[in-house]
């Protein structure tokens, strides 16, 4: 009996994934977790093993297709067998399945189709939504069917469909690359005679929004640039970001880097001064447990979380990736920085283990590196602060009525003003400042 | 001339209802379509050349020449109201005439190539095209197919095309028969009796199952065979046709009721109108992998899409309802995704209207079909006979019934009687459509004085604030 292998859920929250090739083909022997198939996901590129020893019967879609998490990959068999098709379902862009729906009218159907009788038998109130909430839902690759309406008498509105979509969507279909239409907000015309809709682009579909100017180039939103869209869009609808800028004199800090630098490179492992601020952070998170928190929307409770996993932001090739330092307060300084290295290197090279990129509690975005003093960093959601680091620069400071050449660093500290207020915010960050600034009887032990 | 290859972005067969809109949307969409036709002056299809189009032209000549000699109360009094039959066929002819003229115009400024033949797939994306002078492979990237129904022959009964008729025939008559019998009763049995019988015809309805539009609600069944034998129709039901003999005026008829009774029937023509079949045979469809329900008709996806990946099927080869507005919506979603864009036959109800007299139009839940899913609703009533506008113009008969949600009020149905229900029904189907509640119908001002006032009455009723009812 061949075995139908399914796209097994290989992260939370991935729905599916691009196929970037294929690493066997059909009529191959394979091994036992012999890697099958090389997926780039929402968050890495996974190779997929196979589940058990055999021939390949069949593979299913082709590089560059997009697959869905439990639609069928491959079909293995023992040598000598073949493949059963029929009762496996061959994807395809189209998305036919194997079995249409009978268009038979003694048979309702389970989609809208087929005989008015049956079609209001199955169909009438199954979808309280209108025609054009549908389009947008199947534009945004949204199954309709599995949405709550928020409208009258439970009406599924197109800020249902787009609230959905923001929160990542659902596995229904694939989002064709075609660029979706937005409508300005209704404004009420002058003459009375109701609602109008100002500037309104083309709603057609498949049409772009506005008219090219010069050549433009279309490509698809997907992959990682899609995830961090998404997040970006649910964070910022989301938490009510305030961000507080501050600045401190990490002077001795630097000196203390400078001594510890050499003999920790002899060993391979690069000591920057973000695993100085991770260990800060963690300290005043202990202290200021609303910073390591999260809303619960849904049941309306703030979670105050007693595990500090640190989001780190790395900069790769493809886009934004966060990685998670696990439990960041049981682990030292050089473990923290030596975890960063790996962990970083695993993003840019796209190997990065899921569990390595889910489930942070706090975030840090080194923006400095590149450039600038201060940023408006924006929140990890469902995260509640992101703190964002600034250069560090010699500038002339006044201490003790002298001016001084001192390393300053910025730091913008963005917060969810939802649950924490701005004093509380400014309190979390002088204790990190402090830390910074001071990180002699902190650090003393943990280095 | 040796054979030829072309390709196109998609070829549709069939130029019906689906077909010629699909091209249309298609074309406009910027793909390079050919839209293959096997009758050369059946652009349109049976929807223009032998169905709905001349269909409404006889029946609203037939009301009209009906009105004419029935309207005394009004004043009117006509004794030599006469018909002049060639004169209505070629009033006809000039309609469809005029509509196919103007697909032709809309095909050209879409930029389809119109082609007519006979195609046969010789693979999933391979056709073979046999036109009047050559022969032609066409490939494509997609092939929409809508190559419709026919009427179903009874083995009794072989069409002949003289006595023994289709629908087709009987549109394109040049006389008017003495008499005629209708074996079905469905909505094409129905309309034609109710044609004939107005020009005068003697129509008799032979029907196997106890009633007539036997789809449709129990109370517009028998509303409507009431009303049938008023205009002088006589109507078998419970009837089968047992044998048939040609005679000197036209067939012997031998039918048998269900109870024993034999009758003998001798009529000028056999109008056989007990369903349709779908179109698949002798398309080379055992060359795709496309697949037949068990019906026979092509299945398909929410996408249109058939079982082979690269054929498309709409409108009546798909299966019932097999309505001209079926095959619009339809041609149109197959058209767009085609062109990637991403529709799906997600339209949750198809009104179906019988043009009769009165009119009959229902969509969606019907009551009987709630009672049977054992399903809570409300109803909600009003007689045309309280409708000035339809008292005014003659037309008391009737009513608007709706169907909703007794918690949400959501309508999820409508069944209407009466004058102009044809044109009513797709109030209560955007109702639908868009999730509207009682309150929204009810809420919405209908001008007076109109037969849609009636509608804004039944959700009214239905709320327990009715007015005028």
């Amino acid at each position: 009996m061949p075995l139908d292998f399914k796209f097994p859920d290989v992260g939370e929250g991935t729905t599916e994934g691009t196929l970037i090739k294929w690493l066997v083909k059909e009529g191959d022997t394979i091994k036992a977790d012999q890697p099958l198939a090389e997926i780039e996901t929402d968050k890495a590129v996974v190779e997929i093993p196979a589940p058990r020893a055999g021939v390949i019967l069949k593979l299913f879609g082709k590089a560059g297709e997009i697959v869905k998490v439990g639609s069928v990959l491959a079909q293995i068999g023992d040598a000598g067998e073949r493949s059963g098709i029929g009762m496996t379902p061959t994807p395809s862009p189209a998305g036919i399945p194997s079995k249409p729906v009978p268009a038979a009218a003694t048979t309702p159907p389970q989609k809208p189709a087929a005989n008015p009788m049956n079609a209001s038998a199955g169909g009438v109130g199954s979808v309280l939504a209108t025609p054009s909430t549908r389009q947008l839902a199947r534009q945004l690759g949204i199954d309709i069917t599995t949405l709550k309406g928020t409208g009258p008498a439970g009406r599924i509105t197109d800020d249902d469909v787009k609230r959905a979509q923001s929160l990542g969507g659902n596995a229904a279909s694939t989002p064709k690359p075609t660029p979706t239409s937005t409508l300005s907000s209704p404004v009420a015309s002058p003459n009375g005679m109701g609602p109008r809709l100002l500037n309104v682009p083309s709603l057609e579909p498949g049409k772009p929004a506005w008219k090219p100017e010069g050549t433009e180039e279309r490509i698809p939103i997907k992959g990682i640039r899609k995830t961090i869209s998404d997040r970006m869009v649910k964070s910022m609808f989301t938490a009510v970001q305030v961000t507080h800028m501050d600045e401190v004199d990490v002077t001795e800090l630097v000196k203390l880097r400078e001594k510890k630098k050499e003999e920790l490179k002899k060993k391979g492992i690069s000591l920057t001064y973000l695993a100085f601020v991770v260990k800060a952070s963690v300290a005043a998170l202990k202290n200021h447990p609303w910073m390591n928190a999260s809303i619960d929307d849904a049941s309306g409770e703030a979670v105050y979380k007693r595990y500090y996993h640190i989001g780190i932001a790395v900069d790769t090739e493809d886009g934004l990736m966060v990685v998670v330092i696990r439990d960041a307060d049981k682990k030292s300084i050089v473990e923290i920085a030596k975890e960063m290295q790996t962990l970083a290197q695993q993003a840019r090279e796209r190997t990065v283990a899921p569990e390595n990129l889910r489930g942070s509690t706090f975030t840090i975005t080194n923006i400095g590196s590149l450039g600038g003093t201060y940023a408006t960093p924006v929140i990890n959601w469902p995260e509640v602060g992101i703190l964002g680091l600034g250069k560090i620069a010699q500038r002339p400071v006044v201490v003790e009525g002298k001016i001084m050449p001192r390393h300053m660093m910025t730091v913008s500290l963005t917060f969810d003003h939802r649950l924490i207020d701005g004093a509380q915010a400014v309190r979390f960050c002088n204790e990190v400042l402090q830390h910074l600034e001071d990180p002699g009887l902190f650090l003393v032990d943990v280095v | 001339m040796g054979e030829t290859t072309e390709h196109t972005d998609i070829a549709i067969i069939g130029s019906g209802p689906g077909g010629y809109v699909a091209a249309l949307r298609a074309g406009k969409l910027g793909k390079q379509v050919t839209l293959i036709e096997k009758d050369p002056k059946g652009l349109g299809g049976i929807c223009l050349h032998h169905g709905c189009i001349p269909s409404k032209s006889l029946i609203h000549t037939a009301n009209l020449f009906h009105d004419c000699t029935h309207s005394q109360e009004l004043g009117i009094h006509i004794s030599n109201a006469t018909l002049d039959f060639t004169q209505t066929q070629q009033f006809k002819s000039s309609v469809i005439d005029q509509l196919t003229k103007g697909i032709e115009t809309l095909l050209k400024k879409a930029g389809v190539d119109v082609m007519f033949g006979t195609a046969t797939f010789e693979k999933s994306h391979q056709l073979h095209i046999e036109q009047a002078h050559e022969t032609l492979t066409l490939t494509a990237d997609n092939i929409i197919l809508a190559s419709g129904a026919r009427p179903m022959e009874l083995p009794q009964l072989p069409f002949n095309g003289q006595t023994v008729i289709t629908s087709k025939e009987a549109l394109s008559l040049q006389q008017i028969p003495n008499s005629m019998a209708i074996v079905g009763g469905g909505y094409i049995a129905v309309e034609l009796a109710h044609v004939y019988q107005k020009f005068g015809t003697q129509v008799t309805m032979i029907q196997r199952s106890p009633t007539i539009l036997s789809q449709a609600d129990p109370i517009v069944s028998e509303l409507m065979r009431k009303q049938l034998e008023q205009f002088g129709v006589k109507i078998l039901t419970n009837t089968e046709i047992a044998s048939a003999a040609a005679s000197k005026s036209g067939t012997i008829l031998s039918t048998k009721a269900k109870d024993g009774t034999l009758t003998q029937l001798d009529v000028e023509k056999v109008l056989v109108a007990t369903g349709r079949v779908p179109n698949t045979e002798n398309l080379g469809l055992e060359n795709t992998k496309v697949k037949l329900d068990e019906q026979g008709f092509v299945a398909v996806n929410e996408k249109c899409f058939t079982s082979d990946p690269k054929i498309l099927a709409i409108g009546d080869v798909t299966g019932n309802p097999m309505l001209a507005h079926r095959g619009f919506y339809m041609g149109k979603i197959a058209a767009e995704v085609c062109a990637g864009l991403p529709s799906a036959y997600d339209a949750q109800v198809v009104p179906s209207v019988v043009y009769s007299d009165p009119e009959i139009a229902y969509v969606g839940l019907q009551e009987q079909e709630a009672l049977k899913q054992g399903r809570q609703i409300i109803t909600g009533f009003f007689p045309f006979s309280a409708n000035g506008r339809a008292l005014g113009s003659h037309r008391p008969a009737g009513f608007v019934k709706l169907i909703a949600d007794p918690v949400s009020h959501v309508v999820l149905g409508g069944l209407l009687v009466g004058g102009r229900v044809s044109e009513l029904i797709s109030e209560v189907a955007f109702a639908i459509e868009t999730a509207s509640r009682l309150e929204d119908i009810a809420g919405t001002v209908h001008p007076h004085p109109t037969y849609s006032e009636a509608i804004a009455e039944a959700a009214e009723n239905a709320l327990k604030k009715g007015v005028h009812y």
